[in-house]
């Protein structure tokens, strides 16, 4: 499954990607919302995005409202510093937020594991 | 079990650098992510310098101009994505700083001009104080680890 | 026995609603605190009256509901039979069983016959004692399938006949009418100083013929120094009178006054049956209901009400099926909200459901014929919104009884605008549902009036229509296109004189040529009133602010009724009848002026198309027609969502966007757009209220080719801009 990391930080996009490869994943990395968007909308084998919320440009969560807003459904994972807590709460839409912490490797693999499985028909 | 990073919110980061000793413990997890963490670990760090001075770049043209919202926004950026990075790439110490920076510019960003004027010197200083802990932590983590860890 | 149960049949029915209205409030506060043995003990109390009342005038189904309910919550008090959810709707079911039958006494003599269904659950629910009530209550509680109460389904056929009632009586404390009447001793005693006044007139007159002989010497000391006093003396008093009247006015109507609670609290009730018997569940919560309004308000507020509830039922809330596929609860929620707004109520009806479908709209107002498909697609989505108050107009697919006959939107609107000089305003989101705000006076009685003069007339407005008082220096206007405008808050609001705007003849010593007739003040700069009608907003231009009065507004008489300028009339403190003018007809009189302006749709050919896209109506109208008046094909979109999904159905030639907007602000958007090879190099310009650095940098950022501050208009930056990018 191919897993498109956005993040306009080159080594906290590298670190992610590596959590996702460890994990079994295929990471493609986009360094920011805008150059996400645009691989998106051209590559439908990516089928899931974790975004970093704080970027230059578009954040990681105006990112995910464009996504809806153009009617891609594709499942979004939102990293922040921040409490993802209020993140989600301020937007319930969001399949997942983590919290960007050294936890990543066991937060975001659940998180993405708990995405796929709502997902799942 | 290793004892939980995870402050309560509105603590202080005194004694944390204690606890965030224990990063190099971390069991669970593939060779290879280890192996992988530790290579990004040395890049940050050896890019930690770099990033100091634009901190300190940005610092100074806030004293020469406490009402640019671009620099006020620009530092905040700098503080936060600091705090998210070092943070997955276990560097608590480097993280909890970015967090303080982070809190200085978001308080500093909901003054008035005014306001900014008079707080100015103030956060100006806090800053210096939060650059140069970042530093003295990343010299820290440079350090190679304790002898009886590994 | 010489008993009369007739008269004692009203007040029993009062009683019992009272009662039934703490139960239900009893039960609510089970569901989170079940243990509760206080509250318990309470509704225990209500349903223990009701049925003793209840046997005492022979309604016997009544009174045996009443029993079973009774020992129901008796071994929940003392027996420990545990709460559970499944027995907390049993108990609801008991309670709607019980008000419909007490209704039933209201509308006709006769109660209605016992629900047997529901006795009988209420007796099983009693035989699970102890260890294991939940199992033995969940057969119970899930009624056979026909799924309504037995009365209800059986009394009026097909729908529940619910509605609100209240009563013909007011009850009022003592203390307010102590009040109430040591004023009108107060007036008593003001009463026999007026009359003194009388007197006292006498005797000058009586001092005027002694005195004529010496007045023609030039004597009339004694006279007039008695005409003064007099004149002093009856103005303190007409002074105290009008106080004390004033104060007697306000006591009167704050005793009229009754808390929303009249129309809300039955309201939970009725959305659970109409739910129930449109086979969907669902809760309404509701707030605000400690709000008072005038008792005139609060009788003809029930029926529009009722209709938007069960709109919101019928329409809203989608089946359970639906919603669980949707990801929603399967139960729907309805929230019934009031609460203070500036100086008036806002009651909002909001739902959970599936949103107002804009397209569906559109295509029923072509399959109406009311309107071409082409002008049913130019309809802004308010105003597509709008046609839902139309007579006879009903998106609903399937006629039920319920509703979608098509009657009732309109009526709705009437009775809130016309009846109630309230407003009413639609917001709706496509798979989260629907709200309809209400915004009316505290009291019909007397409304707070806004007089003004322009063009030498006195005029007057409805304090809710009226948004802002301003006083701008003139250079504040900016000129959109040939047009004078303001900006407030993020939006571009057109300014026009008021006399201008309604004809009026301009005094001589105005300047003519002031394109703003009136308006130009004495005190420097421009005095405006800015009227809005839900999200339109109009600045108009006044000579002078004359008065701010609660006046009591008078309809027209029949004969003028028609007149959509006038809403009603006031009469001054100096006999004068002044119109209250319709904010709703001035927008429309300023819309008709602007389309005048308009030039005709010539040159059709090789029109360059922008899209507009801004969350404030006036200010993408207003670009519109200067976009238009120089010749492009504009279209417009009302947020940034609508707006990227029209700007990928066809390809726009440029595309003007506000920054700050719902859903999907204008960085978003513009990187959205710059993704799309399409729009690679469209140009993208972005319009903001505020010049912020910090907001230019971004728009680089995310690929916009200009940032315009919509203050700048005047310039003509606006159009020189794109007309650069356009090349």
């Amino acid at each position: 499954m191919r897993v498109l990391v956005v993040d306009d930080d080159p080594l906290a996009a590298e670190m992610t990607a590596a959590v996702l490869e460890d994990a079994g994943f295929e990471a493609v990395q986009a360094e920011s919302g805008t150059a996400a968007l645009e691989v998106l909308s051209t590559d439908p084998s990516l089928e899931l995005v974790v975004s970093d919320m704080n970027m230059p440009g578009i954040s990681g969560l105006q990112c995910f409202q464009a996504l809806r807003a153009r009617g891609d459904e594709r499942p979004f994972v939102l990293l922040s510093g921040d409490d993802p807590q209020a993140l989600r709460a301020s937007e319930p839409g969001l399949d997942a937020c983590v919290r960007k912490d050294f936890d990543l490797e066991s937060t975001l693999g659940q998180a993405i594991a708990d995405v796929l499985a709502a997902r799942r028909p | 079990m290793r004892p939980s990073r995870k402050a309560p919110a509105g603590c202080s980061f005194e004694g944390w650098f204690l606890v965030s000793r224990d990063i190099d413990t971390k069991t669970e997890g593939s060779a290879f992510l280890r192996e992988k963490l530790k290579k990004l670990q040395d890049a940050y760090l050896a890019r930690l310098p770099e990033a100091l001075a634009t901190l300190q770049k940005l610092s100074s043209a806030l004293a020469a101009d406490p009402d640019a919202e671009v620099v006020v926004a620009d530092l905040h950026r700098a503080f936060h994505s600091m705090r998210g990075t070092a943070a997955t790439l276990g560097l608590p110490q480097i993280s909890s700083e970015g967090a303080i920076g982070t809190e200085l510019m978001a308080s500093f960003k909901s003054l008035t001009p005014d306001q900014r004027r008079q707080a100015a010197a103030a956060t100006l200083h806090e800053l210096a104080a939060c650059t140069a802990r970042i530093e003295a932590a990343g010299k820290a983590a440079m350090q190679p680890a304790d002898p009886e860890k590994d | 026995m010489a008993f009369d149960a007739k008269r004692f049949t009203a007040r029993f029915v009062e009683e019992a609603r009272e009662h039934i209205r703490r139960i239900e409030e009893g039960l609510a506060g089970l569901k989170t605190a079940p243990a509760d043995q206080e509250n318990l003990n309470a509704i225990f109390r209500s349903a223990h009256t009701v049925k003793g009342s209840a046997r005492m005038l022979k309604f016997v189904s009544i009174s045996q509901t009443a029993h079973h309910l009774e020992d129901v919550l008796g071994a929940m008090r003392d027996q420990g039979l545990a709460y559970s959810p499944e027995l907390g709707r049993l108990l609801t079911r008991a309670v709607d069983g019980l008000a419909a039958l007490i209704e039933g006494i209201e509308s006709g003599a006769d109660p209605g016959d016992l629900d047997q269904v529901l006795c009988a659950d209420l007796v099983a629910a009693l035989s699970a004692p102890g260890a294991g009530p939940q199992e033995a209550i969940v057969p119970a509680a899930s009624p056979p399938d026909s799924g309504l109460p037995g009365k209800l389904a059986a009394a009026s056929g097909t729908a529940p006949e619910v509605g609100f009632r209240s009563p013909d009586t007011v009850r009022v404390s003592l203390a307010k009418l102590d009040e109430l009447i040591k004023l009108l001793g107060e007036v008593v005693s003001s009463h026999a100083r007026l009359r003194q006044r009388l007197q006292d007139l006498h005797q000058i007159e009586r001092l005027r013929a002694r005195d004529l002989e010496l007045l023609a010497a030039g004597d009339d000391v004694a006279l007039s120094g008695s005409l003064r006093k007099f004149g002093r003396d009856l103005k303190d008093d007409v002074l105290a009178q009008e106080l004390l009247m004033e104060e007697l006015h306000g006591k009167a109507l704050v005793m009229r006054m009754l808390a929303l609670g009249m129309v809300f609290d039955s309201a939970p009730r009725l959305v659970r049956d109409l739910g129930r018997s449109l086979g969907k569940e669902v809760e309404c919560v509701v707030s605000g209901a400690e709000i008072e309004l005038d008792r005139q308000l609060i009788d003809r507020l029930g029926d529009p009400i009722v209709h938007l509830l069960r709109n919101a039922v019928d329409h809203g809330i989608e089946d359970p099926a639906t919603r669980q596929r949707l990801g929603k609860p399967g139960y729907g929620t309805i929230r019934l909200t009031a609460r203070q707004d500036a100086g008036g109520v806002a009651i909002e009806v909001g739902d959970d459901g599936a949103g107002v479908s804009l397209e569906a709209i559109r295509q029923q107002a072509v399959r109406k014929g009311l309107m071409t498909a082409d002008q049913a697609t130019a309809l802004s989505d308010d105003q597509a919104l709008d046609l839902i108050f139309r007579p006879g107009f009903s998106t609903q697919p399937i006629i039920t009884d319920i509703s979608g006959r098509g009657v009732g939107m309109d009526a709705v609107k009437r009775c809130i605008v016309d009846d109630l000089q309230g407003s009413i305003r639609i917001e709706t989101e496509p798979g989260k549902g629907t709200s309809f705000i209400l915004r009316l006076p505290l009291s019909l009685a007397v409304m707070r009036v806004l007089l003004v003069e322009a063009g030498g007339e006195i005029l007057g407005f409805a304090a809710q229509q009226v948004a802002h008082l301003l006083r701008v220096p003139a250079d504040r206007l900016v000129l959109v296109g040939d047009r004078k405008a303001i900006v407030l808050d993020n939006e571009i609001v057109p300014v026009l004189g008021l006399a201008t705007l309604l004809s009026l003849p301009e005094p001589g010593r105005r300047l003519q040529a002031s394109p703003l007739a009136g308006g130009a003040h004495p005190g420097g700069g421009l005095l405006l009133v800015i009227v809005q009608v839900r999200n339109e907003k109009l600045a108009l231009a006044v000579d002078a602010l004359v008065d701010e009065h609660d006046m009591v507004i008078k309809p027209l008489p029949p004969h003028l009724a028609g007149m959509a300028l006038v809403s009603g009339m006031v009469v001054t403190g100096q006999k004068h009848l002044v119109s209250i003018l319709s904010a709703q007809a001035l927008l429309a009189m300023a819309g008709q002026a602007r389309l005048d302006v308009r030039p005709g749709g010539a040159g059709e050919t090789g029109r360059l198309s922008i899209l507009v896209i801004d969350d404030s109506w006036n200010t993408r109208e207003i670009e519109k027609d200067v976009l238009e008046a120089h010749g492009y094909d504009v279209t417009l979109a009302e947020d940034g969502r609508d707006g990227l999904q029209k700007a990928l159905e066809r390809q726009f030639d440029a595309v003007l966007t506000d920054v700050e907007m719902p859903h999907l602000d204008g960085f978003t958007l513009t990187a959205t757009l710059r993704a799309d090879e399409r729009y690679r190099s469209t140009p993208i310009l972005l319009i903001t209220s505020r010049q912020k650095e910090e907001d230019k940098r971004r728009g680089i950022e995310v690929g916009a080719d200009a940032y315009i501050v919509k203050g700048e208009f005047d310039q003509g930056s606006l159009v020189d801009t794109l007309r650069a990018l356009l090349g």
